[in-house]
């Protein structure tokens, strides 16, 4: 069908464009913030949207976050746990762990608990951004009953536009997936009303990792 | 696109003594109207982002043929490839090809509005391959054999115990034997059941909310989460959608998706937004080993030197269905296409002939509301005026309304005659009505007032008035 695609670029208008504005990013003015407002907002959305927040002072102390989340969620079943967070203490916490090793190590059943990394989030409407590459399974975003995501401060941005930005600056190629996740899975399909973990999780969990520079300066978070 | 909407007449009549179906479309004003004005108030620029909106897709059309060939290019620069199809025969076409050079058996496929139109699912089910759609509301419909009655929302027309009832026949085969009575109930069954086929399916066939020109992207919105899946876990992800989906740039994209999300379904944004681009990475963790795109034109590049250009420019929002009054209360079945309300009556004629579909133009009240909150600011009531010009133009009118307009028309040119006309059916109108509203009008047949009453003139007439203030302007 080499000539459809003849037959229909013949029939469009083919004027390249002159340079045009839509590279310029347009955010709402709610989205230009400085950090600690910003931290507030994305903490707002996050609730708004169904989310759940928590915070740590050094990425030492996320399995111990990680366990308190599963307590409170009374999830009494194994933890799967994304390849980039193998390196933690896992060992100070009673957690049943599984480290995602490969392609084929991730169990697709669904009903678990599953921890993962993210690159970025945006706190215009407390989005999380994850990107595939060799570390970034995507599916474990996915198929997890209940999804719990570690953002570095450092990552948190204010509008979407900023995302590709900060991604620009770490690597030049686009990757495969780049997956916004705003809150848990849901459907409103049967009588318009709200139903949480459609196909996707049914909780979402985000443990923010303070930065240095805005670390209070003493006491537990 | 094979349209069923010649009996719109006789669907509208049942659609609104069917009560199940009012009590259903009663949802539309709380789910979807107030969250639309709830959402654009809470975001100070969304007046300013509606223009730069309509700005942006008025000038991917004034360049589509460059755009697309950019996307192209784009695409394979990452190691996917690209199809295309000049209607919806060759899109049915490619992707069973496709399907076949994988040996595919299962698909598993996310909503998507250009598949219902090329009616993909049925053909690849007639080449002996399950396709089992994804999207809950997508599901139900495919389970009970219909069309979907909205664009967002394909089973608004349904109660909780009409689709309790469906998974109830179809479900005990998967083991679940008891019927169900809750929403949640019916949504983790649902899920159970469809977990099967993400695990099953050879190959993902989505839709695309967007294509971005300059990355090659395929950018897809959902609350589900099943989009993801698709495209995440069986080893092919066809892409089929329309040739007008591109944008030139991610940032324009995230304009245009701060409106879709709004104007929607009231949210600031869908639980997932996704950017996907081209198949798995040689060292990445997971993914699709194929990315095909089909883009399927399939009447819209006959649209662009049109007065219709400009539906073009709609991002498939479903604001203008929601506020529709005349959608509110028939539904989407009774429009006869997988297109409805506003959006439907200007594409549907397009896409399927004004001859089959004359009826859909002239099922609005042109309150304006449609263009009220399209968030592209599309024109829809000139452009159903459009087609009722044209429904004249090809004597598609029936003869009665046909003379009724000549006789209209030439009294117009006899101002005189006209005032004199008008004069006496304001008396006779008087002599109708009974507490100033009239039950039955001679000459309008029985059609206008069986469903409501009709004002009785009240004081003088606008002419005498106007002529009494001395034809200024008022102040």
């Amino acid at each position: 069908m080499a000539n459809a695609r003849e037959h229909i670029l013949s029939r469009l208008p083919d004027a390249q464009p002159a340079p045009h504005s839509w590279q310029e990013p347009f955010a709402p003015i709610s989205t230009l913030l400085p950090s600690d407002r910003r931290r507030t907002l994305f903490a707002d959305k996050l609730a708004q949207n169904k989310a759940t927040f928590s915070e740590v002072l050094a990425r030492k102390s996320i399995p111990g976050a990680v366990a308190r989340h599963v307590a409170k969620q009374g999830y009494a079943g194994k933890v799967i746990l994304g390849q980039s967070l193998a390196a933690l203490p896992w060992d100070v916490v009673d957690l049943e762990c599984h480290w995602v090793s490969g392609e084929n190590d991730l169990p697709l059943e669904d009903g678990l608990m599953m921890v993962s990394d993210c690159f970025a989030a945006a706190a215009e409407t407390g989005t999380i951004i994850t990107r595939s590459d060799q570390h970034q399974d995507s599916r474990l975003n996915f198929v997890a009953r209940h999804h719990c995501v570690v953002l570095d401060e450092r990552d948190l941005l204010g509008p979407y536009e900023d995302i590709w930005v900060h991604m620009q600056s770490q690597q030049k190629a686009m990757p495969r997936s780049v997956n916004f996740i705003t809150g848990p899975s849901r459907t409103a399909d049967i009588e318009q009303t709200i139903e949480l973990g459609a196909h996707g999780p049914a909780s979402l969990h985000i443990i923010l990792v303070r930065a240095e520079s805005t670390r209070p300066e003493s006491g537990e978070l | 696109m094979d349209v069923t909407s010649r009996q719109f007449s006789d669907k509208a009549h049942q659609a609104l003594r069917d009560t199940v179906l009012q009590k259903a479309l009663g949802h539309i004003e709380e789910g979807f109207v107030e969250a639309r004005k709830n959402a654009a108030a809470n975001l100070p620029e969304f007046e300013e982002l509606r223009d730069r909106g309509r700005d942006i897709r008025a000038h991917v059309i004034e360049h589509l043929g460059a755009y697309l060939r950019q996307f192209e290019d784009q695409v394979y620069a990452q190691g996917g490839r690209v199809h295309w199809a000049r209607d919806a025969a060759e899109a049915r076409q490619i992707v069973a090809e496709i399907c076949a050079e994988q040996g595919a058996r299962t698909i598993a496929k996310s909503k998507s509005m250009v598949t219902e139109e090329i009616e993909l699912v049925s053909h690849l089910e007639a080449q002996g391959l399950k396709a089992v759609e994804t999207d809950l509301g997508e599901y139900i419909i495919q389970l009970r054999e219909e069309k979907p009655s909205h664009i967002i929302a394909p089973v608004i027309h349904l109660s909780k115990e009409q689709v309790s009832e469906t998974f109830h026949e179809h479900h005990q085969i998967h083991g679940f034997e008891d019927k169900l009575t809750e929403r949640a109930e019916l949504v983790a069954q649902a899920r159970s059941v469809l977990r099967e086929t993400f695990m099953d399916a050879d190959v993902g066939i989505t839709g695309a909310n967007f294509l971005v020109a300059e990355t090659g992207s395929v950018v897809l919105v959902t609350n589900e989460g099943n989009a993801d899946l698709v495209t995440s876990l069986p080893d092919t992800h066809i892409v089929v959608t329309g040739i007008e989906k591109v944008v030139p740039t991610l940032n324009a994209c995230h304009t245009l998706l701060r409106l879709l999300v709004r104007s929607a379904t009231g949210q600031e944004t869908t639980t997932y937004t996704s950017f996907l681009t081209g198949p798995k990475r040689p060292k990445d963790a997971n993914g699709p080993s194929n990315f095909h795109v089909v883009l399927v034109d399939n009447g819209r590049s006959a649209m662009i030197n049109t007065q219709n250009r400009e539906m073009l420019h709609c991002i498939r929002c479903g604001a203008c269905l929601n506020h529709c009054p005349i959608y509110a209360n028939i539904g989407g079945h009774a429009y006869g296409s997988v297109y409805p309300g506003p959006m439907g009556a200007v594409l549907t004629p397009q896409l399927a002939g004004l001859a089959d579909s004359v009826d859909l133009p002239n099922a609005s009240t042109f309150c304006g509301k449609c263009e009220a909150v399209c968030p592209v600011r599309i024109p829809l009531p000139k452009m159903m005026r459009h087609w009722r010009e044209s429904e004249f133009e090809q004597h598609l009118t029936p003869t009665g309304m046909r003379f009724g307009l000549g006789v209209w028309s030439w009294l117009g040119r006899h101002p005189a005659l006209y005032r004199l006309v008008q004069r006496c059916a304001r008396l006779g109108m008087r002599v109708l009505a009974r507490n100033g509203w009239i039950k039955a009008l001679p000459l309008a047949g029985k059609g206008w007032t069986a469903w409501r009453d009709m004002r009785a003139p009240d004081g003088e007439s606008f002419q005498s008035q106007w002529a009494k203030r001395g034809k200024k302007e008022p102040a």
